[in-house]
């Protein structure tokens, strides 16, 4: 495994950030999901030794970081902050991050690291007047510039316009594919789910669900699914649903009805004779929570 | 010690406001002698520039290293910039001499425009050149001095600075000059101990030194010792404090 928390716990005076999470990360990409406070960025400053753990341990590749500091040369961060050196280029950051790390030829990686993202054009403009995405991407480039074997992102999509998020998602896979360890948080899940389907799900600085989000979904079949119905007469068609099997739950808002239901194929079968026999016309049937966002909610409440 | 960290943290500490304002405030003491000594005799202006230099550096030329000291980590971490040198491949021990060397370089800098400040006024005045020279020790090992301990500070307090002005203001210039067993704890009166040691003071300044002997070498080493400390309590800090 490229990095690994065993136990990990860690507290500022009486808030508890991280709560005995244990967790490996290996080759290839893994999203780092949660809510906003459920610790996934405190997991990732202490995976990178940026903070010190209250308990527990940290490997990265085999090493404690705080001990053996030396390993950095073959991890990088992108931290969370939308920070960067606003008196310096994107070449002269690129530069010095490449010169921290011991690169070699520094001056040929730093003209990989941007062309892979792109900012050739933009190389020797001073960062103060780049946007949120093409800082972000300046950071990216900043972080790959030595090559990790483990590449620690927190929110790397931050400010991106829609372009630059679909580059960067597939430069990421494109890392995970030839085996970086690429460790992602993200709060916009349906670009996680573009990434990877590996990943590590976290509420209230506890692991709340770890593995492929194909097996999360499956692990809560049993659990009820949202259906969003839009129709002219919603009143009617939701008091011929309520009786409906599997339906646990019906609200109406506006001319929107939404349809909690255990066995969501067969409200799909029942719905339009439903509402023929109601003499109600249906606008819209969508699936309320159909993403990996459903999961995240579950896995959310299930813990709570 | 890394090249690449101590010129960015310099060129970091420089490029700021903060930079042209404590080279302000590290010169008024020479601007003050400037103007309280004209009118008066060659060897009566260089006796006032330095009790001037003596009294008036102790606030001014502290607060300046201090502020320039600790800005060095405080800067990298306030502004999010910490993480970018913070992961990189070299030791703890590394990390702190670059950073405590960047620290004092700044803070050594603003010294000497301070210095050349009241290096123009004695010259302007008519006082002696060789007091001049010895005042840039003085003001080049307190920087040093200062910087061992406010570097440190930068890394281990957000509120680094209220820390550093207590240091300045309540042990130095209150406790330390009250209580004679805590006078050789003051850097201030450690690095004029040098001073007193290669230039002849008036009795004005010397009072400042307080129970503190005059002497070059026990001077230079308790500022090397220093100088060492602060380094290990960063090094020290780098391993076992949250960095962010």
């Amino acid at each position: 495994m490229t990095a690994e928390a065993i136990g990990l716990s860690k507290w500022f005076g009486q808030k508890v950030a991280l709560s005995g999470v244990s967790v490996s990360f290996g080759p290839g990409v893994t999203g780092l999901l949660g809510p906003n406070g459920a610790g996934k960025t405190t997991l990732l400053r202490v995976l990178s030794g940026l903070q010190v753990p209250s308990q527990g341990e940290v490997r990265l590749l085999g090493v404690d970081p705080r001990r053996d500091r030396s390993v950095y040369s073959t991890v990088a961060m992108v931290p969370e902050d939308e920070a960067v050196y606003p008196d310096l280029s994107a070449r002269e950051f690129i530069r010095l991050r490449a010169r921290l790390a011991g690169v070699e030829d520094a001056e040929q990686a730093v003209s990989d690291a941007l062309e892979t993202v792109e900012l050739q054009g933009s190389a020797d403009r001073k960062l103060a007047g780049f946007s949120k995405g093409m800082r972000q991407r300046a950071k990216v480039a900043s972080a790959l510039v030595s090559q990790p074997r483990l590449l620690l992102l927190d929110e790397p999509l931050n400010g991106a316009d829609p372009v630059q998020r679909a580059q960067l998602i597939r430069l990421f896979r494109a890392l995970g594919e030839q085996g970086c360890t690429v460790i992602v948080s993200s709060h916009v899940l349906s670009e996680v789910e573009r990434m990877t389907r590996q990943v590590v799900a976290m509420v209230d600085g506890r692991l709340a669900a770890v593995g492929d989000i194909q097996l999360l979904r499956s692990a809560m079949t049993d659990k009820p699914r949202h259906v969003r119905v839009v129709a002219d007469r919603p009143r009617e068609l939701a008091s011929a649903l309520m009786h409906a099997p599997g339906v646990t739950g019906v609200r109406i808002d506006g001319n929107e009805i939404d349809v909690n239901t255990v066995d969501p194929i067969d409200l799909a079968r029942r719905l339009p004779s439903a509402a023929r026999a109601e003499g109600v016309r249906l606008l819209e049937v969508a699936p309320a929570d159909e993403s990996m966002e459903s999961v995240f909610r579950y896995l959310v409440e299930a813990s709570t | 010690m890394s090249l690449v960290l101590v010129r960015h943290l310099v060129m970091r500490l420089i490029r700021r406001k903060r930079f042209l304002g404590m080279s302000a405030l590290a010169s008024t003491a020479g601007l003050i002698s400037w103007i309280s000594g004209s009118g008066m005799s060659g060897p009566e202006a260089t006796a006032n520039y330095q009790v001037v230099m003596a009294t008036v550096s102790a606030a001014t030329l502290s607060i300046a290293v201090l502020f320039m000291s600790t800005a060095v980590m405080r800067d990298e971490r306030d502004d999010g910039t910490l993480p970018f040198i913070f992961i990189s491949p070299m030791s703890g021990g590394r990390f702190a001499v670059s950073s405590w060397v960047a620290g004092a370089a700044a803070s050594a800098l603003v010294a000497t425009i301070g210095w050349l400040v009241g290096l123009i006024g004695l010259l302007a005045i008519g006082g002696e050149m060789s007091s001049a020279w010895a005042v840039l020790v003085l003001y080049l090992s307190a920087a040093l001095a200062y910087s061992a301990l406010f570097v440190p500070l930068g890394y281990l307090f957000s509120r680094s600075l209220l820390i550093g002005l207590g240091y300045v203001f309540v042990w130095e210039a209150i406790l330390a000059s009250a209580v004679s067993g805590l006078t050789a704890s003051s850097v201030w009166r450690i690095a004029m101990s040098i001073w007193a040691d290669i230039d002849q003071l008036p009795r004005d300044a010397l009072d400042v030194l307080g129970s503190v002997e005059p002497g070059r070498w026990g001077g230079l080493a308790t500022v090397a010792v220093l100088i060492v400390l602060g380094i290990a309590a960063l090094a020290w800090a780098v391993r076992r404090r949250d960095a962010v």
